[in-house]
């Protein structure tokens, strides 16, 4: 008897490599919409407002992504509607994230990417926040951009799926409104008329000049108002004031009932004037009244009428004291105020 | 001699402002309550303190959140900086018995510098509100339609007529 050989066993093995692999971008709580309410003032850092009512987007990969990824964002430039404005640039966005494990310092987008991320785990999520510093003075209209992802990492395989690309186009968005930013800077030339003997301004004595060389300790020079630099409309300006009450100590003459006035109003001791300098006074003159209203509208000179923005107006500031004004120090106030080209004030 | 002193502080007052002008429309005949935001921006470098009221008719129906507040200093002119903010809300209660009409009125914001002095100086700065409280939509239809619904009613007013009548007689 022979004895049989044992079958032989043949077998193989079977190998499977799996390749690092990105499947889709997802992005949830967009598009990226700095505009509340009406809309936004010029100069001011706004964020994210609707979608999901957060700052942030939030970004991650579908479920076939087998791999930690990296992510960057670009954007476009945020493009006038009406063609009227200037293009707010995407360095005027900042971003940051959150959920992050190596978080990056919050930076400024730009047309080029910009890396906000590094080695996201492949089921994770990242959110990311944005702001808007809208320019000083941005013309009011509605402004689109565009921006994109772009997902990679350094364990793809390459080939499809080695990197992702998402695209929101006029996916950023801000609505910005009229706005008026208005200065009166006494600060320049504070209107001190320092001390007067009662009767300056009568019988045929000239009224005392807070705006003249030698009068005053900033006499010589205007008091200014200004339509600022981030106005981003034409302004008309407008004065009304009170009577000039008795301030004093009580040793004044003019302390304790009855108080004695100086009276602004249809009586004119106080008047001002849109004299270009101390020199051309008086080339126009207006006496303060109790109100804008008081026809004719109060501080209704031409040089005080559409006023562009970054622009200053001069006026120039004269008092004449009746002759029986009691001795004392008196006070009261001064308001301007600014409203929108050819508004009643 | 009697002298008399006057002088105007050396302090700065500046505000910033929008929108300037609200133009609200709602019907008539339904308690509504809607709420709009006012920005109040502070341009100059030092602390500012503002101060809100309302005028004209519309003040019945408006409530301004906050009345008076602070601002930081902000940046100055020129710099190119943006401006520390206050969101002021505006919320208007507009009653049901209102006739419809137009409301006009100012959300006046005024600043005065926060150190006074013997003069004081002040600017101003107002948001105008037209309140428009229309009349409720009412349906109109083709005649062809009307005629036809008339046409419809007298033939089921008359049907129902012809069926009591047979059972009457039936």
């Amino acid at each position: 008897m022979t004895a049989q050989a044992a079958p032989a066993i043949e077998g193989t093995t079977a190998n499977v490599t799996i390749s690092g692999y990105l499947e889709y971008i997802n992005v949830m709580c967009n598009p990226v919409n700095f505009t509340a309410g009406n809309g936004r003032q010029p100069g001011r850092e706004v964020e994210k407002i609707n979608a999901c009512d957060q700052g942030y987007i939030t970004i991650s990969m579908s479920e076939s992504t087998n791999i930690a990824w990296d992510v960057y964002i670009n954007a476009s430039d945020l493009i006038s509607a009406s063609g009227y404005g200037t293009n707010i640039p995407p360095s005027q966005m900042e971003v940051w994230t959150v959920g992050c494990s190596l978080e990056l310092q919050p930076a400024n987008l730009d047309y080029g990417l910009t890396k906000i991320c590094t080695n996201i785990a492949r089921d994770s999520s990242i959110d990311v926040y944005f702001n808007l510093t809208i320019p000083i003075g941005q013309y009011n209209d509605t402004y689109d951009g565009d921006f994109w992802i772009y997902v990679n990492s350094t364990y793809a395989s390459p080939g499809e799926g080695s990197n992702r690309t998402w695209y929101g186009p006029d996916n950023t968005t801000v609505t910005i409104i009229p706005y008026v930013e208005f200065w009166w800077n006494p600060a320049t030339i504070p209107i001190d008329f320092t001390a007067l003997t009662p009767g300056t301004g009568f019988g045929g004595t000239p009224s005392a000049n807070a705006t003249k060389p030698a009068v005053g300790p900033n006499g010589g020079f205007p008091a200014n108002m200004t339509n600022g630099d981030n106005t981003n409309i034409y302004i008309d300006i407008y004065i009304m004031g009170t009577d000039l009450t008795c301030n004093g100590p009580p040793a004044d003459a003019c302390w304790g009932p009855p108080i004695f006035n100086i009276s602004v109003g249809q009586n004119g001791n106080l008047t001002y004037s849109n004299a270009s300098s101390d020199v051309t006074w008086p080339d126009a003159i207006k006496f303060v009244d109790y109100s804008y209203q008081a026809p004719p509208y109060q501080g209704d000179f031409v040089n005080w009428n559409h006023v562009p923005n970054y622009t200053d107006v001069s006026s120039f500031w004269n008092i004449s004291i009746h002759p029986d004004t009691l001795q004392g120090s008196y006070g009261g106030d001064i308001t301007a105020k600014a409203v929108d080209q050819g508004e009643a004030p | 001699m009697v002298l008399v002193s006057i002088c105007l502080v050396s302090t700065v007052s500046a505000i910033g402002l929008g929108p300037l002008k609200l133009d609200i429309t709602v019907n008539k005949g339904k308690e509504t309550e809607l709420v709009e935001y006012i920005g109040v921006l502070n341009p100059e470098p030092n602390p500012i303190h503002v101060t809100a009221s309302v005028t004209g008719p519309i003040a019945e129906f408006i409530t301004v959140d906050p009345q008076e507040f602070d601002l930081p200093a902000g940046p100055g002119i020129g710099t190119g900086e943006p401006r520390p903010a206050q969101d002021v809300k505006v919320i208007f209660n507009i009653p049901r018995e209102l006739p419809a009409e137009r409301y006009t009125g100012e959300i006046v914001f005024t600043q005065r510098p926060v150190e006074g002095g013997v003069l004081g100086t002040a600017v101003q700065l107002g948001v105008k509100v037209n309140l428009n409280i229309g009349e409720i939509a009412k349906a109109e239809f083709p005649l062809y339609v009307t005629m036809m619904t008339i046409v419809l009613v007298i033939a089921l007013i008359a049907s129902i007529i012809v069926v009591n009548v047979r059972r009457f007689y039936g």
